[in-house]
C-alpha cells in the first residue's frame, strides 16, 4: 500500500514538473477511439456522363414510343 | 487482477455488442443515379460512404477524393436503425470530372454513436436535423459557407478522452498572469465544440422559435444589417443564456439543467442534442489549443500572431472611432468592433476565432487557482463566471490561449459572446 502510495506521488510529481519544463504532454495521435465498421461492394461501373441521365430520357421516349406503334 | 481482467473482458463484450455492423454492400446505376445498398446490424450507427476508383496509373483503389464525396441522399452522414438500408448518389454532380465511365466501389463506414465522426451539423431551419462528416471538405458547400454561420450549426470533434494535456501557460510565457498556473488535466470523454461563436443570426433564429421580442432576439452592439448575421452573437449575458439560481439553474449544482425558452433550450428543442450547452473551462482551453502548447494557437508566442488568428484591438477592434468609452451602437462599421466568424485562420483542428472577437462565457465559476478542481466541472462555487478568448477590445497581450477573465453572470457587454459545447454521444 506504502509502496503504491510513493508510485502514486512520484507519478503525480513528474506530471507537475513535465507541465513547469513546458513538456507537452499532449498526443492526439496515441488516442484510442472506437474504431468504425467497415464494408465494401463489389467494382462497379459508375458513369459521370450526360448520356447516363440522357439515356434514361430516351428509354422513356423509345418506350412510349413503341408501346404507341404495337398497340 | 482476475476481477481486473473479468471487468475488463465484461466492457469489451459489451463494447462488441454495442458497436454497429454494417455488410452486404451493392452499388450499382440507372440512368443518372447510382444506388448502393447495405445492411446495417447491431446497435444504431452513423453511416458514412466512401466511393474508390482504381486509379489505373498507380495500380491501386483511392478514394475519389472528400470534395466529390456530395449529392448524397438516403441513410446516410446521420444516424440510421439497423435494417436493409439504401443511399442515393449523383455522379453527374459530385464527380464531373469524370468523363470516361470507371470502376468504382462504395465503401460504407458504420461508426459507433458514442465514437461519431469529426464533424457534426445541425440545421436550424428544420427541427431535428443532424448530419455527421468526416472532414471539412466533406460538408455540402464546404465550411466556411455562410450557411453554416447562419441557419445551420457545424461542429468539430474534440479528441479528449483520457488524454494528458496541460492547461494554464507556461512560467516563461509573456504577458502570463498568476491565475495561469499550469496544472496538467485529463478529461473523461470527447465532446463537440461550435466550428465558429454563435452569431447574430442564429442566435435570432433561436429566440424566434421561442417568441421572444425584437430585442432579445437581436441584443448585439454591432449590429448593422449588411453584416449582421455573421457576426457573433454579444450582449448576452450567462444568465440570459442559461438561466439563474433564482430559476433553479446552477452549474455544477443542477448539471446541465437550463430555464425555459433561454437559447439553450430553444437550440436543443429545435436540434433533438439535449446535451448543447457552454463548453465548461476545460473543454474551451483544449479546444482552443488543440494540442498546441505556446501562447497562441499557431505555434508562436509572439504577440503579432494574432493579428493573423484572431480580431483585437490592434486589427480593426478600435478602428473608426471605437473605443474603451464609445457606444459601440453609435460607431459600428463594417470595419471595426466585432468581425464576421471565420475571418481569420483556424488552429489546427479547423476551429476559428478562439481568440480575440468576441470572449466566450465558459460553464464555470472563476477561481483564481484551479489547482485540485476537477476540469468536468470546475469550482463549486463562486461568485463570478468565466470567459476566455479575449476579444476585440483588448490587446493581445490579453487574447492567448490561456488568458482567463471572469465577471458577474447577469453582465450584459458588447465584448462577450459565447460558442455552443456538446458530448460526442449521440442520442
Amino acid at each position: 500500500m506504502r509502496r503504491t502510495m510513493i508510485a502514486l506521488a512520484a507519478a503525480i510529481a513528474t506530471g507537475v514538473a513535465a507541465a513547469d519544463e513546458n513538456d507537452w504532454v499532449y498526443t492526439p495521435e496515441t488516442h484510442a477511439t472506437i474504431a468504425p465498421a467497415r464494408a465494401e461492394s463489389a467494382t462497379a461501373f459508375v458513369d459521370s456522363s450526360f448520356w447516363s441521365s440522357g439515356w434514361s430520357v430516351w428509354k422513356i421516349l423509345f418506350g412510349r414510343g413503341f408501346a404507341v406503334v404495337f398497340r | 487482477m482476475k476481477k481486473l481482467i473479468a471487468i475488463s473482458a465484461a466492457c469489451a463484450s459489451i463494447a462488441a455488442v454495442s458497436a454497429p455492423v454494417v455488410s452486404d454492400v451493392s452499388m450499382s446505376q440507372a440512368g443518372s443515379t447510382v444506388t448502393i445498398g447495405y445492411t446495417l446490424s447491431g446497435e444504431p450507427g452513423i453511416v458514412t460512404v466512401d466511393i474508390q476508383t482504381n486509379n489505373a496509373a498507380r495500380g491501386v483503389w483511392e478514394s475519389i477524393g472528400a470534395e466529390r464525396l456530395t449529392f448524397f441522399g438516403g441513410d446516410v452522414n446521420r444516424r440510421v436503425e439497423p435494417g436493409a438500408r439504401s443511399i442515393t448518389w449523383k455522379p453527374r454532380k459530385a464527380w464531373p470530372d469524370n468523363i470516361s465511365s470507371k470502376n468504382a466501389k462504395a465503401v460504407v463506414t458504420a461508426w459507433a454513436t458514442n465514437a461519431p465522426p469529426d464533424y457534426m451539423v445541425t440545421s436550424l431551419a428544420a427541427s431535428n436535423t443532424v448530419f455527421f462528416y468526416t472532414s471539412a471538405e466533406m460538408i455540402p458547400g464546404g465550411v466556411t459557407n455562410d450557411l453554416y454561420k447562419t441557419e445551420c450549426l457545424v461542429m468539430r470533434k474534440c479528441p479528449a478522452a483520457n488524454v494528458q494535456w496541460r492547461m494554464g501557460s507556461p512560467t516563461t510565457e509573456a504577458n502570463r498572469k498568476s491565475s495561469e498556473a499550469p496544472h496538467v488535466v485529463a478529461l473523461a470523454d470527447d465532446y463537440y465544440i461550435g466550428v465558429y461563436p454563435v452569431t447574430q443570426r442564429q442566435y435570432e433564429m433561436m429566440m424566434n422559435a421561442v417568441g421572444a421580442n425584437e430585442a432579445a432576439r437581436r441584443p448585439s452592439g454591432f449590429k448593422l444589417e449588411s453584416d449582421y448575421a455573421t457576426r457573433p452573437v454579444e450582449r448576452v449575458s450567462y444568465e440570459v443564456l442559461r438561466g439563474s439560481s433564482a430559476d433553479g439553474v446552477v452549474w455544477p449544482d443542477t448539471g446541465h439543467a437550463v430555464k425555459q425558452n433561454t437559447f439553450l433550450d430553444s437550440v436543443r428543442r429545435h436540434t433533438g442534442l439535449d446535451g448543447l450547452d457552454l463548453p465548461t473551462e476545460a473543454q474551451w482551453e483544449f479546444a482552443c489549443r488543440a494540442g498546441c502548447g505556446t501562447a497562441y494557437y499557431n505555434g508562436e508566442n509572439g504577440s503579432s500572431a494574432l493579428d493573423a488568428l484572431g480580431r483585437y484591438r490592434l486589427n480593426g477592434g478600435y478602428a473608426d472611432g471605437v473605443n474603451e468609452s464609445s457606444t459601440v451602437t453609435a460607431t459600428c462599421t463594417a470595419e471595426n468592433g466585432t468581425s464576421k466568424v471565420g475571418t481569420y485562420l483556424p488552429n489546427s483542428w479547423g476551429i476559428y476565432d478562439m481568440l480575440g472577437n468576441v470572449q466566450e462565457w465558459c460553464l464555470d465559476w472563476y477561481q483564481d487557482n484551479l489547482g485540485g478542481v476537477s476540469p468536468e466541472t470546475g469550482p463549486d462555487t463562486g461568485s463570478n463566471r468565466v470567459y476566455r478568448g479575449g476579444g476585440w477590445g483588448w490587446s493581445a497581450a490579453d487574447c492567448r490561449c490561456a488568458s482567463r477573465a471572469s465577471n458577474s453572470p447577469t453582465t450584459v457587454w458588447p465584448k462577450i459572446g459565447f460558442r455552443l459545447a456538446c458530448p460526442a454521444e449521440i442520442p
